[in-house]
């Protein structure tokens, strides 16, 4: 039984000029090699379809043909071990890296992944409500919702994910701040101006308010406005 | 009691509830990770009607240990949405920690029966309940089979305390691919074991049929589901659409095509 199983994985991994198909029987009709190719092209069609669903933007902007190359060769270099197929894609910005790919390629893929994850992340039920914005003080910490995610890109991979159905493939190498986050079960960004940025990225690390904007100069309707998106709008704020 | 495959392209008609569809199956591992939008559809979904949970990567027939990860993930899922049947597939996934993702044949040996046997008892008595397992679709055999479908299904119900998922389509289309009566396995397997049928549709390949699930259930499929509904009995039966999927209603007049069919007194008079 072992070596029939491990023989069958062993050749879908082949080309079909290296199959051994002495493991079957002759089949009732048709050709054994055709009857194999189901199993041994199911693998790299149905990846290819989940990587498609993680990554909307990312075959556009390398191109048909670059896409599948890379995409075959990154399946056959991380190959799935996860139970679900919606993980294949987990480790492509990684595969990216190691290949010394475009620094645009990468930060798209990672933040498409993120925006992936969003999608299903569990997030946890609010414990903020509208009557307790008023005991928000300098001293207040903040927890964020398991979906929320914070991206400093050197170009404007949001820009591009937000108007993405209008998409020609064109991102530009300027840095871009952003935020990811799930409402009504709706993953959103927003590009974040640089101080609203860091101000964030303080207090997910636990900072209170206080600290968080330490050294930042900013107008009180600067906060207003930040906390507006945070809190009021119940976005990414627990 | 009529079911449908839940499907993202039709949450919004399910959602409106005017239909007559009175249960769904889902895909377990597409809500095992998930606690986003599609647990929340399937939460919804739950609310108004039954549902099945149908995994494909339990691996059971593998040689790989069984992943605890995977049974706990299962098990809380189970004891969120409640389902009427918790299913998987009589297949092997992948080895050495990989994961084909496919629902691959397995030899029907004695020695997997064994194997099988062994790793059913320990899911169920993991999760405390038993499981259903679907026979699958085939487009090879082993040189060291050593016995046929019917005797295998038969023996591992026989053997392992489980149930059986009848998919009516996967019978007719490896009696197709392996030229046998597909008769021979509804009248094979123990009646008591089968808790829910599948149908679906399937392709013609170059010299064999290819289990698709993208297009209608073709006549003979109906034609064998009447025989097996006469031979094994009422049990929730539902039909699976993957692929080429088309508007809700469209599923929902199939079914009640199936339906008025079991229902057919000529149905009745001649198999029954």
């Amino acid at each position: 039984m072992q070596s029939s199983l491990k023989n069958f994985q062993r050749m879908i991994d082949l080309p079909e000029r290296d199959w051994d198909l002495s493991i079957f029987q002759k089949p009732a009709s048709g050709r054994l090699e055709d009857r194999f190719a189901v199993y041994a092209n199911g693998f790299g069609i149905r990846s290819k379809e989940a990587m498609e669903e993680v990554f909307e933007l990312f075959p556009t902007y390398v191109g048909a043909e670059k896409w599948d190359e890379m995409g075959a060769l990154y399946i056959q270099s991380y190959p799935s071990s996860s139970y679900s197929l919606s993980d294949i894609g987990n480790l492509f910005p990684q595969f990216l890296k190691e290949n010394s790919a475009d620094e645009v390629w990468i930060e798209l893929a990672e933040f498409e992944l993120r925006v992936w994850k969003s999608f299903h992340a569990f997030d946890e039920p609010r414990k903020i409500s509208r009557e307790t914005l008023t005991k928000i003080s300098e001293n207040s910490c903040f927890d964020f919702q398991a979906s929320m995610s914070l991206n400093s890109m050197s170009s404007s991979v949001a820009a591009a994910w937000l108007s993405r159905s209008n998409f020609k493939g064109e991102i530009s190498k300027v840095s871009e701040y952003s935020v990811i986050y799930r409402t009504d079960d709706r993953v959103r960004a927003r590009i974040l101006e640089k101080r609203e940025f860091y101000v964030l990225e303080r207090l997910k690390s636990g900072m209170n308010l206080s600290d968080a904007l330490g050294d930042i100069e900013l107008k009180p309707e600067d906060l207003e406005s930040w906390l507006h998106h945070w809190l009021r709008d119940l976005e990414y704020a627990l | 009691m009529k079911g449908l495959g839940l499907r993202p392209p039709h949450y919004h008609d399910v959602f409106k509830g005017q239909h007559s569809v009175q249960w769904f199956e889902v895909i377990t591992e597409n809500f095992m990770d998930s606690g986003g939008a599609p647990l929340s559809n399937l939460m919804r979904t739950r609310k108004d009607s039954p549902v099945a949970l149908h995994g494909v990567s339990l691996n059971i027939g593998g040689i790989d240990p069984l992943r605890d990860n995977y049974l706990q993930r299962l098990k809380a899922l189970i004891e969120r949405i409640d389902p009427m049947i918790v299913s998987d597939h009589l297949c092997w996934t992948g080895m050495n920690a990989k994961n084909l993702h496919d629902l691959l044949p397995l030899p029907m040996t004695t020695e997997v029966l064994g194997h099988l046997v062994e790793r059913i008892d320990r899911v169920q008595n993991f999760l405390g309940r038993r499981i259903a397992f679907e026979n699958a679709s085939t487009y090879l055999k082993f040189s060291i089979d050593e016995m046929s479908e019917a005797e295998f299904l038969n023996e591992i119900l026989t053997r392992a305390d489980c149930d059986l998922l009848l998919d009516v389509n996967n019978v007719y289309v490896n009696s197709v691919n392996h030229h046998f009566d597909p008769k021979d396995i509804i009248d094979a397997v123990p009646a008591d074991r089968v808790v829910q049928y599948h149908l679906a549709g399937h392709s013609q390949e170059n010299g064999f049929l290819f289990d698709t699930h993208d297009a209608p259930v073709c006549s003979e499929v109906l034609e064998l589901f009447s025989y097996t509904w006469n031979k094994i009995g009422a049990r929730p039966y539902m039909i699976e659409r993957d692929g080429e999927i088309p508007e809700f209603q469209v599923l929902v007049d199939e079914l009640g095509e199936v339906e008025r069919r079991l229902c057919s007194p000529v149905l009745k008079t001649s198999n029954g």
